[in-house]
């Protein structure tokens, strides 16, 4: 490359470069009517700005000579249409296809790692472009190396850094601080609203409209502080029904139509339930309190970017009397001598970074003091947390008596259409085999043979009963064990890790693993799965088994029968199954369910033995 | 190996441990014990130190799998004790510790398998030889999963002569079952100890350790 085609190609790219601003200006207008409630714009602006990038990419490889690969995620699927027709996502059915691409457009795009760093390479970038005209005119080609270099440090695809740095999760702490505090303003506005609309007929409707905003705070709170946070809602009251004349009574006054026992039965409902009361209260506490936690940390830490901005930023543009006015103004502001020469510049940086570090150290933990007193307020009170306790397992004990009838049919049937009746042939060959023997010796040797087979089968048949049922190796081996087998018959490869200091209580035992079954089966089966692991552990009262593989997740406990079914059984002990399946994968389930270890290896059961020796 | 081999027989149920008590005098072995339950086994073994032992997994007092630990705990006080595991179920899990020692003389079979006298006596005869009889379950539920990296290198029929050689069948009985000579099985074994790297020893411990190998590829 001649000197003067370098220099033509470095003013290119730097006038490339300054077009990124204009990209910035555009992705901040979108974000703008993003916040009015104009979601769509933001996945357009942020993928029409790739253009940008993909031309620098190009050009880095043919001007530069370094090759910048793409850093983007794949794009996602397109949605498919169910049998019925419709299109689904989640627990919604739409008729038509855009808005599920949409949100997952949406999704795919604010997910991806890559786009933090083109929007920061957006923003340096010009000043990029400048450097590299004058370096290109100063030292020629080489520095046309030196800019493809940097692309393809901030428009290559990089490692996703497994663990974060301190300042990095120091600073989402801060961060997580900040959200917890706004969330509560938002708390506190719509507060406000409910008050007003107390007397309102549309009471109960605002108050339900506006717990999204709470249960948005309990779950990013749960997602960013690890505190989990429980619903505490009554749930809504039972359709009124009507008497025998089909009128419906409240109290001592009859109606014709159930519009006014609805309305009276949902005001009373929401306002019986001390959770409609607390969230008022949440709403002014929690801003308070992340307000009282938030003030010093901020403080300190813009007290340190902004002295260390002050001491360094306004030394680089001496040349600019405004700016060396501003900081010797800030300083007066914040408290430092003012600073003019290098000398006490160096001297009071260590003061302002200490003050950085300091703001930024205990924001993990106020942040999780934060998310603390939010559950106090939050979530729900003892009494409440025993009745939602008491209404579930009254649901699931329905369910499962339903499912143990169904069970019991089941083996009913099989019992009376496969073995019984073999058995029932079995008697009827031997009769054949009795008349023969002494006439025809020959085919009383094939029937005796036949027989044999027969009795294989049915064993083979009872076989595959008895572990439907209840798997022998859980009998004689425990959970632990029992699941080691099950992932040795998959056809996946799977790792089963963990371990137990004991058994695990009989029923709780089957029932977990047969959710492992289930999730391995599905695995294997929807998930198209290659790997999975499977770690069990128990702690604090409680049984985890986790069953994590490398499948296209999206799996929808919702949508699963299988899921539904293992949730169903998990809910007569008052166990979960929580379930993570992004599309695209991993696809990670955890089974949690309450139970003791016991930690005898086992009891002696009863003897199924006919004789006892 | 006397003419006679002695046996134990463990077994709680009382019609099947007759059974097989009256099986093996008349096939020709000496069954010195036949006891019902774990720690009578344990002694029995201790005492007798049988040249093959007959055992069912579940056993009292436990009920659990009071046998399989009874024996495991056997071989690894007297490594390559011959014992014939017998069971109303099979699982991979058990299959792989019973082999884990690579010492051989085990086998491990479905209950069924008695119905056919003459194979099970065959079985029998190979664990006390120091052989291995695997039950053809387990083999089709390994073969059934994927094959993974040590078997790659294997060709599918010799996969199938592997598998049969996990059964615990010899050299001719493989041929007889796959229809071509002997000779062409021996070749096929060759080769399978030659990709998986098993170095010459007495052939029946080499068929042992291909079986392991096997088994820890599923």
């Amino acid at each position: 490359m001649t000197y003067p085609t370098a220099v033509r190609r470095a003013f290119a790219l730097a006038g490339l470069a300054l077009m990124s601003w204009f990209d910035v200006l555009v992705e901040l207008l979108a974000f703008a009517l993003l916040c009015v409630g104009l979601v769509f714009f933001l996945p357009s602006a942020i993928l029409w700005a790739r253009g940008r990038s993909r031309r620098t990419r190009a050009l880095a490889g043919s001007w530069c000579g370094v090759e910048v690969p793409d850093p983007y995620r794949p794009e996602p699927p397109e949605p498919v249409r169910e049998r019925d027709g419709w299109y689904r996502d989640g627990n919604q059915l739409f008729k038509r296809s855009w808005w599920i691409r949409v949100n997952r457009r949406i999704n795919w795009v604010m997910d991806d790692a890559a786009v933090g760093r083109e929007l920061q390479w957006q923003l340096v970038n010009p000043v990029a472009g400048l450097v590299l005209v004058v370096a290109t005119v100063l030292s020629g080609p080489r520095a046309l190396r030196g800019y493809g270099r940097w692309t393809r440090w901030w428009l290559g695809p990089r490692a996703a850094r497994l663990r974060a740095g301190w300042r990095h999760r120091h600073s989402e702490s801060l961060g997580h601080q900040i959200g917890i505090f706004v969330l509560g303003l938002i708390h506190l506005v719509l507060a406000c609203a409910q008050l007003v609309a107390l007397v309102l007929p549309f009471f109960p409707a605002l108050v339900v409209a506006s717990r999204t905003v709470p249960d948005t705070a309990r779950r990013e709170i749960h997602n960013w502080t690890g505190v989990r946070i429980p619903r505490p809602y009554l749930p809504p009251p039972p359709l009124p029904v009507p008497r025998a004349d089909g009128l419906f009574q409240v109290g001592k006054q009859l109606y014709e139509e159930p519009w006014w026992p609805v309305q009276r039965a949902r005001f009373r409902w929401i306002t019986r339930d001390p959770a409609t009361w607390r969230d008022l209260a949440a709403a002014v506490l929690v801003p308070v309190v992340s307000a009282v936690l938030l003030i010093p940390t901020v403080v300190l830490t813009f007290w340190g970017i902004g002295g260390l901005a002050a001491l360094w930023a306004g030394r680089f543009i001496s040349g600019w009397p405004a700016a060396q006015q501003a900081s010797a103004h800030y300083f007066e502001v914040i408290g430092l001598p003012v600073v003019t020469s290098l000398g006490p510049a160096l001297a009071v940086t260590p003061v302002a970074l200490a003050a950085l570090v300091l703001g930024l150290a205990p924001t993990t933990w106020l942040a999780r003091q934060q998310a603390r007193f939010a559950r106090l307020v939050l979530g729900p009170t003892e009494a409440i947390r025993l009745a939602q306790r008491v209404r579930r397992l009254d649901q699931t004990r329905s369910d499962v008596t339903v499912a143990q009838a169904a069970e019991l049919r089941r083996i009913e049937r099989d019992l009376h259409d496969g073995i019984q009746s073999r058995l029932v042939a079995m008697g009827m060959k031997l009769g054949a085999v009795e008349a023969l023997i002494d006439s025809d010796p020959a085919a009383a040797k094939k029937l005796a043979a036949d027989l044999r087979a027969a009795s294989a089968e049915a064993l083979t048949e009872l076989r595959v009963l008895v572990r439907g049922i209840h798997p022998p190796v859980l009998s004689e081996r425990g959970l632990l064990d029992a699941v080691r087998a099950v992932a040795l018959d998959s056809p996946l490869k799977a790792e089963v890790t963990g371990s137990l200091a004991g058994r695990v209580e009989e029923p709780v035992e089957a029932c977990a693993y047969f959710a492992v079954c289930e999730l391995l089966g599905n695995a294997a089966k929807h998930g198209a799965a290659r790997r999975v692991t499977i770690s069990l552990e128990h702690g604090d009262g409680l049984l985890r088994v986790t069953v994590t593989d490398d499948g296209k997740g999206g799996a929808d406990a919702a949508r699963g029968s299988g899921l539904r079914g293992i949730e169903r059984r998990l809910g007569a002990f008052d166990g979960t199954l929580t379930l993570t399946s992004p599309l695209g994968g991993p696809t990670e389930a955890i089974v949690e369910v309450p139970c003791q270890l016991d930690p005898e290896p086992s009891s002696p059961k009863t003897s199924t033995s006919s004789e006892t020796a | 190996m006397s003419a006679r081999p002695r046996t134990v027989v463990a077994e709680d149920q009382y019609l099947l441990r007759d059974g097989l008590t009256h099986l093996l005098t008349a096939h020709g072995f000496d069954v010195v014990a036949a006891v019902g339950s774990g720690p009578e086994l344990a002694a029995a073994l201790r005492e007798h130190r049988p040249d093959v032992s007959i055992v069912d997994v579940r056993m009292p007092p436990t009920n659990t799998d009071e046998g399989l630990q009874v024996a495991l705990a056997a071989r690894r006080e007297s490594p390559g004790l011959p014992i014939l595991v017998l069971s109303q179920h099979v699982e991979q899990l058990y299959a792989r510790e019973l082999l884990a020692d690579g010492t051989g003389a085990v086998g491990y079979l479905l209950k069924d398998r008695v119905f056919n006298a003459a194979d099970f006596i065959d079985a029998v005869r190979r664990v006390a030889a120091g052989g291995t009889a695997m039950d053809p379950e387990v083999i089709a539920k390994l073969v059934a999963g994927n094959a993974s990296d040590p078997l790659a290198a294997l060709t599918p029929r010799e996969r199938e002569v592997l598998a049969l050689m996990a059964e615990g069948c010899s050299n001719a009985a493989v041929a007889a079952r796959l229809h071509f000579s002997e000779g062409a099985v021996g070749k096929h074994t060759a080769n399978i100890f030659a990709k998986l790297g098993i170095a010459a020893s007495d052939d029946t411990n080499r068929r042992v350790l291909a079986v392991l190998a096997y088994l820890s590829a599923g």
